[in-house]
């Protein structure tokens, strides 16, 4: 089960709430954490087992860790433990397994967040396998994060409070995202769909970068919308989650980029790696070494095949850049530096998104063409393109624009804005199934 | 800001109307929806409500009409066409008197009531075999470009057959295809789906003449509206009677594997052949199969699988008379050795990617059909 599935929101979520509302307080942990398993249980048993397996050695080390917290010795060895288990399972899954679990990064990620925070005595164990389940696994972020950090979530774990707005919110939260992603994302990603098949050999340069720009709006929109989407869901169970997204492509530098884009994968990797190998406190070359690092992390945490490893490498690159000196220079040239962020972010994206290098290398000659190449191209494939998806990308402007922000805080709780959210609850609904039922919804070629 | 107190109304619309469209799709998921309610309960009976409203069939049309969903998606397709066709167009019907049906490049030498039948075997070998006499030594037609396989009846059969001309059947001659150049296509109509589209624009071709939309099937082709090379917006039907072709390329089907069976589809499919044929009687017409998909979706997929299309071709190839409607199976360049969409020609295992259309006209130049003159009225 996942959050666009219909038995989730049309079944799951109307049930679950109306028992965790009428639950008593202390026991509104356990409806949810059990609601998680059953939430995971469908997809399948197995992976449900190592799901649960996972929190039990997690929350042992925890516990053992805790039990006795004047012994850094011991309290490392566990970690150790921990943090062996943990990355030892997210690579078997990811590089020896035919099929990698849903969520597992994601809450593996959640987890060690847990450990570290414990062994650093940030914030004390979680009372009880339920609290800790909550805090792992709580189906709002389960599969997609956001990656909340555990010294954010215990005191809210421990104790929180629904109340009208934030259920309201909540809901108008996950209408947004259900929006973002089954409206604007999924109907742009058609474009970049339609190009896979026609086979890039074969399409026009001006396509090959509406390609590169639908790649990058789909994949903000998509992930945006789940993130805002958990973030609803969370605001409707009493919580309160940090934002995931905040503008990114208003950035003026890749650096700015990733502060705003996944905010909670970059403040995770901040805290648990950046820092702890030093940050920027030990010179400017520990500081891109660092940098460099991180990067390639991160770029191994998105995907298993070598372009990730080019993609995280490439912006680590940048990145490094941007400390030593062209940070400087971006600073002082507003246009150039949107310009700047517009051209190299898609670029990066393209990149991640094609993960064989041959297919990479003819993508890369027809978004330049200066080698020649291409077979059987249709010079005019990008006009009819553009008409067709050109509301799509100007509806996505549109609602990453400041005045969006605004009118979004001044009116989402009017009468009529909860009428149209409602509506547009049913047009996502419709398109979910039409779109589900119909696997020729892409037979736009 | 100024403090607002908060009323839960979204959270109620929401579950409201969650609660009423269950149970207005309940109520009509075993009446007018209920060719969508496949899934029983392992989806939400709003799922059976949405795919009804995306064919237009809404709950408050109950009682109005009783027909279910599908019947009427078809009804609507046929109510278009008009219900005179010659007889001799369906394939079942008795041989025929084509005194009506002439139209399809039957032979018009009817003063003489003489036709040639060519029996299936035979025609089959007479590529190679010595041609009718008279047919291949006339010059080609402007895009001939083989010298052999003309429409040429069997000569051993037209000669015992002429013997004794009072016992033929009124058949109209057979013909088989030929090598032909680009130009032949010049007056040619290409009508189909989104693969038509990747003819449309990876071919190369552009002298043939598209109508040809993603999403067409043989349930709205004449009804859709088409966009002309030109930029006007019309149907098929309206462009087929302003315009005149040759020979018209019918390249569909995968589409309407999701809906109804294999007869409606073929009711369908025949009555737009004839329609077809009405509104272009001088035109060859040339039923494409339907292109496999790739071994990996046809396994998987419990709809659009290579099975289903075989069942579909084959009844599709049975429309064919080899006078004036043929069929074309592009599966024997598209396809691999396991007799899948080869996984090399695609991206998406439904379509071709851009580079491989070509296989399309390559193929259509292989299979010509060339009528000269004589061929009309072979002396016998």
């Amino acid at each position: 089960m996942e959050l666009l599935d219909l038995n989730f929101l049309l079944r799951f979520l109307p049930i679950f709430l109306l028992v965790y509302y009428f639950a008593p307080v202390k026991y509104k942990n356990g409806v949810l954490f059990a609601a998680s398993l059953l939430f995971y249980f469908f997809n399948g048993w197995q992976n449900t087992l190592l799901l649960l397996c996972s929190l039990a050695v997690n929350y042992a080390a925890i516990l053992l860790m805790s039990c006795r917290p004047r012994l850094l010795g011991w309290r490392r060895g566990w970690l150790l433990t921990a943090v062996l288990y943990n990355v030892g399972t997210l690579c078997y899954f990811k590089y020896a397994s035919s099929a990698l679990p849903p969520g597992i990064s994601f809450y593996t990620f959640t987890l060690l967040s847990a450990d570290i925070d414990v062994y650093l005595r940030r914030e004390k164990a979680p009372r009880s396998l339920t609290e800790m389940g909550v805090y792992g696994i709580m189906f709002p972020k389960l599969l997609s994060g956001p990656i909340v950090r555990f010294k954010d979530m215990a005191g809210q774990i421990r104790r929180r409070a629904t109340s009208v707005k934030k259920t309201e919110y909540g809901l108008s939260l996950i209408i947004v995202g259900l929006s973002f992603k089954v409206i604007l994302a999924d109907t742009i990603g058609i474009l970049w769909h339609d190009i896979q098949t026609i086979g890039f050999e074969s399409i026009s340069t001006p396509l090959a970068w509406m390609g590169a720009a639908a790649y990058s709006v789909q994949l903000l929109f998509d992930f945006q919308g789940y993130s805002l989407m958990a973030i609803g869901l969370a605001s409707m169970l009493g919580f309160e989650f940090p934002k995931n997204f905040d503008h990114p492509y208003r950035a003026r530098s890749i650096s700015e980029y990733y502060r705003r884009w996944h905010i909670s994968l970059g403040q995770w990797f901040k805290d648990y790696l950046y820092i702890p190998l030093g940050g920027n406190r030990m010179g400017l070359g520990r500081t891109c070494l660092n940098l460099l690092a991180v990067w390639a992390v991160t770029g191994i945490w998105h995907g298993t095949t070598v372009n990730f490893l080019l993609w995280g490498g490439i912006l680590g690159l940048f990145i490094v850049l941007e400390k030593c000196f062209l940070g400087r220079f971006l600073e002082r040239h507003k246009a150039l530096s949107h310009l700047y962020v517009w051209l190299l972010i898609p670029l990066t994206w393209v990149i991640f998104a094609v993960t064989d290098f041959d297919s990479l290398r003819i993508y890369f000659t027809r978004l330049f063409p200066f080698w020649g190449g291409g077979i059987a191209v249709n010079e005019t494939d990008w006009i009819t393109r553009g008409q067709t998806y050109l509301p799509f990308f100007l509806g996505a402007l549109a609602v990453s624009c400041p005045l969006a922000d605004r009118l979004w805080e001044k009116y989402w709780s009017r009468l009529w804005a909860k009428a149209l959210l409602c509506v547009l609850f049913w047009v996502c609904i419709y398109q979910i199934v039409n779109g589900m039922h119909n696997p020729f919804r892409y037979f736009s070629f | 800001m100024r403090e607002q107190r908060h009323t839960p109304t979204l959270f109620i619309l929401t579950i409201v109307s969650i609660l009423l469209v269950g149970i207005v799709s309940n109520v009509n998921a075993k009446d007018i929806y209920q060719e969508y309610a496949r899934e029983g309960f392992s989806q939400p009976a709003a799922a059976i409500l949405m795919q009804g409203i995306s064919h237009h069939v809404y709950p408050w049309d109950r009682g109005s009409q009783k027909a279910s969903g599908l019947t009427r998606l078809a009804a609507t397709a046929s109510a278009n066409i008009p219900a005179l066709y010659p007889a001799a167009l369906c394939p079942d019907s008795p041989k025929g008197s084509h005194t009506e049906g002439n139209s399809g490049g039957a032979p018009d030498g009817g003063s003489s009531g003489m036709h040639i039948t060519a029996d299936e075997t035979g025609t089959g070998t007479d590529s190679a075999g010595a041609p009718a006499p008279g047919s291949s030594q006339d010059p080609q037609s402007a895009s001939g470009s083989g010298g052999s396989g003309q429409p040429s009846p069997d000569p051993g059969t037209g000669a015992s057959d002429a013997q004794n001309p009072d016992s033929l059947p009124q058949e109209p001659v057979q013909y088989d295809f030929t090598e032909v150049t680009q130009d032949y296509f010049d007056d040619a109509l290409v009508i189909g789906d989104s693969r038509a589209v990747g003819i449309q624009l990876y071919s190369g071709w552009d002298n043939m003449t598209y109508y040809a939309e993603s999403g067409m099937t043989v349930y709205n082709m004449f009804t859709r509206g088409i966009t002309l090379a030109d930029g006007t917006e019309t149907t098929i039907d309206e462009a087929l009677q302003e315009n005149t072709f040759g020979k018209i390329y019918l390249e569909i089907g995968i589409n309407e594997m999701g809906t109804g069976t294999v007869d409606s589809f073929m009711e369908a499919y025949e009555k737009a052949v004839q329609r077809l044929r009405q509104l272009q009687p001088e035109a060859d017409i040339f039923l494409c199969g339907i292109m496999y998909v790739r071994q990996s979706k046809s396994e998987s997929d419990p709809i659009f699988n290579n099975p289903g299309i075989r069942e579909r071709n084959e009844r599709i190839a049975a429309l064919a008379d080899r006078n004036s409607i043929f069929y074309l199976d592009i599966n024997e360049v598209t396809s691999d050795e396991t007799g899948n969409l080869n996984p090399e020609y695609t991206w998406d295992e439904v379509h071709l990617l851009g580079r491989y259309n070509v296989l399309w006209t390559e193929y259509l130049s292989k299979h010509g059909i060339l009528k000269t003159p004589k061929d009309q009225n072979i002396p016998l």
